[in-house]
């Protein structure tokens, strides 16, 4: 007998429909597998018929056929097991699923004891599979939470393949869509604040400036100044998420199967930081089969590189092409991946190898080794950092001081407002934020004044500015005046614009 | 064959030491015996290297002219032209190379040492020093290494003083790289003196031989940043043993790199705090120059920049009082003037930047220019 059930196939960001078909002819006793499977694929054939035998179900000794269609994409993945386990049961009538098979998306991997086991990227699964027009899913019970997540379409957790006879005779309900539940403020809140962040009064104005224009951060400064503390912060004084972007990240972190039953939602702004040891691909995606890399994890937040300099080379020139898109494109045979990435990066070195130069006590680095050490990062990517603070170390007092510090909310206020203001000037453009203007833009939204444009020129001679430095001093600029709420930029704007800047000026020269 | 050629034979023999040439010379009477003799009473080593040298004897000289074409001389001892001061050394080489002028006899000649990797607080101080001494018309002698020697010789330069390098490589060898400007000024309107023939790498051994011939031609040396141990310490040395006097700028105690001043100080150096020490160590008419010299000179204040702040406007005092010989970092300045905003900071900053009170340091510093 012959039966059809609906499984999905996860491509990059996109789910595909794949249709799982099982013949059970006369022959001799044999199960095998066709359709340009992967290894962990073709390895379903004997998961599926230990779990189906310890489960109480006796397959029939036919000849059984399996078939993934359609037959040219090639299938990678576990999540084929209970759609093959349930178009195998129908063709060997031990269980009457018709009704179901129609319209149901069968998502699961398969235990030997018949246990259904989470897979990854099942948000991402049962969206494709609203889209395509099913009408139910059924995931494991583990998946549950994440794919209840999609509206529209019932989302069914199922614990083991004894529950099947249930599932059939329509008793197990779809689990509620818990979206709006799960955006309510107590699951938002954050568990850092950047109260918590004593002294460094520069830092902290230049996370809020860069958080607000979106611009790249590098903070430059000696070991236990601050820096990581104060980008671990960032992502909290970033506007909340939207309901698409939560959505958009969750996806991400469905399909790196980073999304648990008690947080299938993720609803704070992403803060990844990986070691500095990562490769390209772990930092940018990548593989035979594609996955999205760090900087897909913090779309929507904050990628931290801690220790710039120590980073190979290649992972920090593969982070220029994405930083520019907010995206990652990967081309393989089978077509092109692409994975959102859209990330504030945020970056902290030491000013040299030992971490304490410019203080002569402690550190004895030469200039040459000084210059080296910064030399490692690639002025192409320096031009992608708008602002470059260096932060001091901090005295005793100001690490046991007890001074009342702006709270995350206090300064998230004031980044909203001034995102909002960047949303209304850039309306009817592409862009959202300063950082992303071109130089048309800057041109047309940061004008100066005469006397501002002869400070600027004098600044400009008297620090030997280069002239890229100066549309990313109007950009920033722009962001401080929206900050104060203003619609012209002040000379006071152009000054910390151009404190941000020197630093970067200064060393790599 | 001249005499000054086998006399430049001798003294461009590799890592010839000009104690044993003199030695040699003194035994054989003139170069050119010293070089027909098959066996000299030398390790069979050496030897070795000098008969190797024999066989090169052509293209030595040849580079040496194809050298004074690039403006590059050789002056060996027994021409008139070779620095006076070199003559007292009892070490002194057959000859030099100079790239540019030699130092004029009879204009006293300051040498400004210190360390490569210098705090900000001595770099402003050799810039004070050389701009100043150099502006006064005295000859600032120096390694042109990084750090103080560079700062000072750079200042002196820009002054419109004179300043003389004496370097440890070939004079055809910018070293370091990173002075190439420095190198092409001093080529220019100063001198670059080696006892290296061109072409030599600057390798580490040349360095302790090169700063004996620092402390030669300078008449007093002012040293500016030293740690406890340091190259500067062996031209101090060295300038002792030839009589000369040497100043030690004085730092804060417990900084490294006051470390070694503050030692020469307690071991009898002389204490540097302004320009007028260095004209009484020369024994030069003190009252005479300060009259002659800008209005930040004098004898008895130390050097500085724009010390009244009398002309500036309120808000910029505020920052400028603020203002050391030690870089204050911006966080300093803001935690300290709570009410300002960065940009008000930053906006004031920059103002007494371009008017020349204060500059920017490595890390995020101010300090008085």
């Amino acid at each position: 007998m012959y039966s059809q059930a609906n499984g999905m196939a996860l491509f990059g960001m996109e789910g595909v429909p794949i249709h799982v078909e099982c013949d059970c002819s006369t022959g001799l006793p044999e199960m095998s597998m066709v359709g340009y499977l992967g290894a962990e694929v073709r390895e379903a054939r004997d998961r599926v018929r230990t779990a189906l035998k310890n489960t109480g179900y006796l397959l029939p000794p036919r000849r059984i056929t399996i078939n993934l269609a359609p037959a040219d994409i090639r299938k990678e993945g576990t999540g084929f097991d209970l759609a093959i386990a349930a178009a195998l049961l129908c063709a060997a009538e031990l269980v009457d699923l018709d009704a179901l098979l129609e319209d149901t998306v069968f998502i699961g991997e398969l235990g030997l004891d018949g246990r259904l086991v989470p897979v990854s990227g099942v948000l991402t699964m049962v969206g494709a599979a609203k889209e395509a027009g099913y009408a139910c899913c059924v995931v494991p019970a583990g998946n549950g939470a994440e794919g209840a997540l999609v509206e529209g379409i019932r989302v069914i957790g199922l614990e083991s393949l004894e529950q099947l006879p249930l599932l059939a005779a329509g008793k197990l309900a779809p689990l509620p869509c818990r979206v709006y539940e799960l955006l309510q403020e107590e699951n938002r809140r954050e568990t850092v604040d950047f109260a918590e962040v004593n002294g460094q009064r520069a830092l902290r104005r230049a996370a809020e400036v860069a958080a607000a224009g979106r611009h790249n951060l590098l903070m430059i400064g000696s070991p236990g100044a601050g820096k990581t503390m104060a980008a671990r912060r960032i992502p909290t004084i970033l506007p909340r998420l939207s309901l698409e972007e939560a959505l958009e990240v969750s996806r991400i972190y469905s399909i790196c199967g980073l999304l648990t039953p008690e947080r299938p939602l993720i609803l704070t702004r992403p803060f990844r930081s990986p070691h500095h040891t990562v490769s390209s691909f772990a930092l940018v995606g990548g593989g035979r089969v594609p996955r999205p890399g760090e900087i897909s994890l913090a779309d929507h937040g904050v990628l931290f590189l801690d220790e710039l300099p120590e980073f190979q080379k290649t992972a920090l020139e593969a982070l220029r092409q994405p930083l520019e898109d907010g995206e990652v494109s990967i081309a393989r045979v089978q077509g092109s991946f692409r994975f959102p990435a859209d990330v504030m990066l945020v970056a902290a070195m030491n000013p040299c190898r030992c971490g304490y130069f410019p203080d002569r006590n402690r550190c004895r680095c030469s200039e040459a080794e000084v210059e080296n050490y910064l030399r490692r990062i690639s002025r192409p990517l320096l031009d992608r950092m708008d602002l470059c603070v260096e932060a001091p170390p901090l005295g005793y007092g100001e690490l046991t001081g007890k001074a009342k510090n702006e709270s995350s909310e206090t300064i998230r206020e004031r980044v909203e407002a001034a995102r909002e203001r960047q949303a209304e000037r850039f309306r009817g453009t592409d862009i959202l934020f300063n950082a992303r203007m071109t130089a048309r833009q800057v041109k047309q939204f940061c004008v100066l004044s005469r006397e501002q444009n002869e400070f600027l020129r004098r600044v400009f001679e008297q620090k030997g500015l280069s002239a890229r430095a100066y549309h990313r001093i109007l950009k920033v600029a722009r962001t401080v005046a929206d900050l104060r709420g203003a619609d012209e930029i002040s000379l006071e704007d152009l000054a910390e614009a151009v404190g941000y800047r020197t630093p970067a000026e200064k060393f790599w020269r | 064959m001249e005499r000054r050629d086998y006399l430049y034979f001798l003294a461009a023999l590799p890592e010839a030491s000009p104690l044993l040439l003199r030695r040699l010379l003194s035994l054989y009477g003139s170069p050119e015996a010293v070089f027909r003799e098959e066996k000299l009473p030398v390790s069979a080593l050496r030897q070795e290297a000098v008969n190797e040298a024999k066989k090169r004897l052509p293209e030595m000289l040849e580079a040496r002219d194809e050298a004074e074409k690039a403006g590059i001389r050789w002056i060996s001892w027994e021409e008139k032209e070779y620095p006076a001061r070199l003559t007292a050394l009892g070490d002194a080489p057959l000859g030099i190379f100079v790239k540019g002028k030699l130092p004029p006899e009879e204009t006293p000649s300051v040498g400004i040492i210190g360390a490569r990797s210098c705090t900000p607080y001595g770099r402003m101080m050799a810039e004070r020093f050389g701009g100043e001494l150099g502006g006064q018309g005295l000859s600032v002698i120096s390694g042109m290494a990084r750090g103080i020697d560079g700062c000072a010789q750079e200042a002196a330069l820009e002054s419109g003083g004179t300043s003389f390098a004496v370097l440890g490589c070939g004079a055809d060898v910018c070293y370091p790289q990173g002075n190439r400007k420095l190198y092409d000024a001093l080529a220019e309107k100063g001198g670059l003196l080696t006892e290296y023939p061109p072409g030599t790498p600057p390798l580490p051994h040349h360095f302790p031989l090169r700063n004996r011939l620092i402390a030669a031609l300078s008449d007093v040396l002012l040293v500016i940043e030293a740690r406890e141990k340091s190259g500067s310490q062996i031209t101090v040395d060295q300038a002792l043993e030839q009589g000369k006097e040497v100043l030690a700028l004085p730092g804060r105690v417990g900084d490294a790199l006051s470390a070694g001043c503050l030692k020469l100080i307690g071991q009898g150096a002389g204490i540097l705090t302004c320009c007028g020490d260095v004209y009484d160590a020369l024994g030069l008419d003190a009252a005479r120059i300060g009259k002659a010299a800008g209005p930040f000179s004098g004898t008895g204040s130390p050097p500085s920049g724009p010390s009244g702040s009398g002309e500036l406007p309120a808000p910029l005092k505020q920052i400028w009082r603020h203002m050391g010989t030690d870089p204050v970092h911006v966080e300093e300045l803001l935690a300290a003037e709570e009410d300002l905003t960065l940009g008000e900071l930053s906006l004031r900053l920059l103002e007494l930047e371009s008017r020349g009170y204060i500059r920017q340091t490595p890390g995020g510093g101010y300090m008085k220019r």
